[in-house]
């Protein structure tokens, strides 16, 4: 029986290529659809999850509901270990968040701070990848704040400014600091209300003791790795005993989130009409084959064979098709991705900037093309193909011998 | 002796639309083994519709076909097709053949349905094909092949799997009258080697000539009946 289908694919080449070739692009165009999803929620939480907490965040119980000072995690050497042993980790940040205001004789902006160690952030942060002037924190009281906020307080390279905030008593402090550098992430919260100082001197600023952090900022090399990562986090027992919770950056930045959760829904929708067009496509192929073939299905039929092993044939004809196509479609899906993921389409100069949910997304088609949305989509279009065809299938086993033979 | 067909009361008609048109008005005939039966009659007088049913390729408004006493209506589909596969060969007027598939591939088809064995299937193909005189054109495609040399195709591939019967639907009609004297002689000679039954229509007098049994048709019954005085 598949040797049968097999020759017949074999012997029928012209036909048996523009299947394949519609089968694969086919295959081709979904999963470029899909990889270019992957690949723009991937630049979009990397690049949040790099400005922004940390794929996951080791912080107080009670700091998500109320943000404030006096809920703080101790930073133990042990704790600090776990962290360190996360599979795939790509680094960590150890910070105290809050809010604050920045004067300068020409004026005061409130916004918000991380205070950070220069060392660990310096690696990954986004911040440092957009300096516009000046350098990263080094030490002692540098600040570098974002290129809109410098532009309101007047404020350049080597500039002295105060920051306000309240210490973890509630009180109300002052400290001098001084830009080091100024970033532009394209973000009008980030750059426009946002700046960052060392964590030694605001722990001294804020009045808080060596080891006291509002967050661990976990970063890893993989985004997929992250509910591992948790697992694995949650079960330490340092961080047991440490009180903190492990979050997830879904639940730091919700609103990103619940963004990327519709979008993603929109998406699906949009895939299967893609997925339906190119079902009708190969539908449309496989029952023109099966139609061209009336009269020999004539034949074969009042030679003795039997409707259910026609069926078969055809199905399995079908199927080998449909596999071969799905190869030839996952290798195109997979060039696409090689190319698109390195050499990502630069559309900046053609769009104007967007924003994804508040963050900042580089306007350039990046393929990255996820593992399980590899496997899922080459499986559902496989098995879709497979149902198609059973359709002609079973056209031609209904076929009547003696009109298919008076048919020429 | 029992016949080896058996047609009783035979009718059909078929149904176009609102028209009801009857192609077969009361047929009964026995055929016996070993006989080289012609239906012959005009056009439209019932030959084709006559071999289909007797080939179960449809079924009758009224009566019924037995072959080796067994009665066609009363078989299930798979049963049905299965006595095809086994006990009945079919050669058409035209497009006998998938095209495909080699000549040799053709006549193998067959046997590959019936689940034989590769080597007796080679062994029994190629013998064959050299019988109708095929030998050398094995590996070669229909369109590769004269109308001639596709029927003598076709008749390979309906006597290979042993059928009690050949049933042959004007298998001369697209032939010129030489090839089609070949033709004759080949399936004389496998009717007389072979022992296989072969019925055929045609409405070429030169063929009815070389018929064991000639029945002659018109407006679907049975105008006669004669026997070839050497058959007798
Ligand atoms: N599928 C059909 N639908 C309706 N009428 C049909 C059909 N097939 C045959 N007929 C009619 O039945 C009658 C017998 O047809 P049949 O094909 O058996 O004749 P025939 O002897 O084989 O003719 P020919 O020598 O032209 O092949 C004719 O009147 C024909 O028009
Ligand atoms: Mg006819």
């Amino acid at each position: 029986m598949f040797k049968l289908a097999w020759r017949n694919l074999w012997r029928r080449k012209r036909r048996t290529a523009i299947t394949v070739l519609s089968i694969t692009i086919g295959v081709g165009l979904c999963l470029f659809y899909t990889g270019l999803g992957d690949g723009m929620y991937g630049q979009v939480i990397s690049m949040a999850v790099r400005s922004g907490s940390g794929h996951l965040v080791l912080e107080n119980r009670s700091y998500r509901d109320d943000q404030v000072l006096k809920h703080t995690i101790q930073a133990s050497d042990e704790l600090i270990r776990s962290v360190k042993a996360v599979e795939g980790l790509e680094g960590y940040s150890l910070r105290i968040s809050a809010p604050g205001m920045v004067s300068t004789s020409y004026g005061t902006v409130g916004g918000g701070f991380d205070a950070v160690r220069p060392d660990l952030d310096k690696e990954f942060s986004l911040l440092n990848r957009n300096l516009v002037e000046g350098r990263y924190l080094e030490s002692g009281r540098d600040m570098i704040i974002g290129t809109e906020l410098a532009r309101k307080l007047k404020v350049n390279i080597g500039s002295k400014v105060v920051l306000t905030a309240q210490d973890r008593d509630g009180e109300t402090v002052q400290d001098l600091f001084r830009v080091v550098g100024t970033f532009r992430t394209r973000s009008d919260m980030m750059d426009g209300f946002y700046f960052q100082i060392t964590l030694d001197q605001a722990r001294e600023m804020l009045g808080l003791g060596p080891d006291d952090l509002t967050q661990v900022g976990v970063y890893l090399e993989d985004r997929h790795l992250q509910d591992e990562a948790r697992d694995y986090l949650e079960r330490c027992e340092p961080v047991k005993a440490s009180g903190a919770a492990v979050v997830p950056w879904q639940e730091v930045l919700s609103d990103l989130a619940n963004y990327i959760e519709v979008d993603t829904a929109s998406n699906y929708i949009f895939q299967i009409l893609l997925f339906l067009v190119i079902l009708a496509g190969v539908l449309n192929t496989v029952l023109m084959s099966v139609m061209e073939r009336t009269y020999e299905f004539g034949v074969m039929l009042s030679i003795g064979m039997s409707r259910m092993r026609l069926l078969l044939m055809v199905v399995v004809e079908c199927a080998m098709l449909a596999a071969i196509g799905t190869v030839c479609g996952a290798a195109l899906g997979w060039a696409e991705n090689a190319l698109l993921y390195r050499y990502p389409i630069d559309l900046s100069s053609y769009l104007p900037d967007a924003t994804v949910g508040g963050y900042f997304m580089d306007m350039a088609l990046q393929m990255n093309l996820t593992l399980p949305h590899f496997i899922t989509t080459l499986a559902l279009v496989f098995v879709m193909i497979l149902i198609v065809g059973v359709y002609p299938a079973f056209k031609a086993a209904r076929i009547e011998p003696v009109d298919a033979l008076h048919s020429l | 002796m029992e016949p080896l067909v058996k047609i009783e009361g035979l009718k059909k008609t078929y149904r176009q639309g609102m028209l009801e048109v009857p192609a077969l008005q009361g047929i009964d005939l026995k055929i016996r083994k070993g006989d080289f039966l012609a239906f012959a009659g005009p056009s439209g007088s019932g030959k084709t519709t006559l071999l289909n049913l007797v080939g179960g390729l449809m079924s009758p408004t009224e009566g019924r076909v037995l072959i080796e006493g067994q009665d066609l209506a009363e078989l299930s589909p798979s049963a049905l097709s299965d006595l095809r596969l086994r006990r009945i060969g079919f050669i058409f007027q035209a497009y006998n053949l998938i095209p495909v598939l080699t000549a040799y591939e053709n006549t193998e088809f067959v046997m590959m349905l019936q689940k034989v064995d590769e080597t007796v299937r080679r062994e029994k193909c190629m013998g064959l094909l050299k019988t109708v005189g095929l030998e050398g054109m094995e590996n070669r495609y229909p369109r590769e092949l004269s109308g001639g040399q596709q029927q003598r195709v076709a008749i390979a591939r309906a006597i290979v799997g042993e059928p009690a019967i050949v049933l042959a639907d004007e298998p001369t009609a697209n032939l010129d009258s030489a090839t089609a004297a070949q033709l004759l002689d080949t399936m004389e000679m496998l009717n007389r080697e072979k022992q296989a039954t072969f019925i055929f229509s045609t409405h070429d007098p030169a063929v009815m000539q070389r018929a064991k049994t000639l029945v002659r048709l018109r407006d679907g019954m049975i105008e006669s009946v004669e026997n070839a005085a050497c058959a007798g």
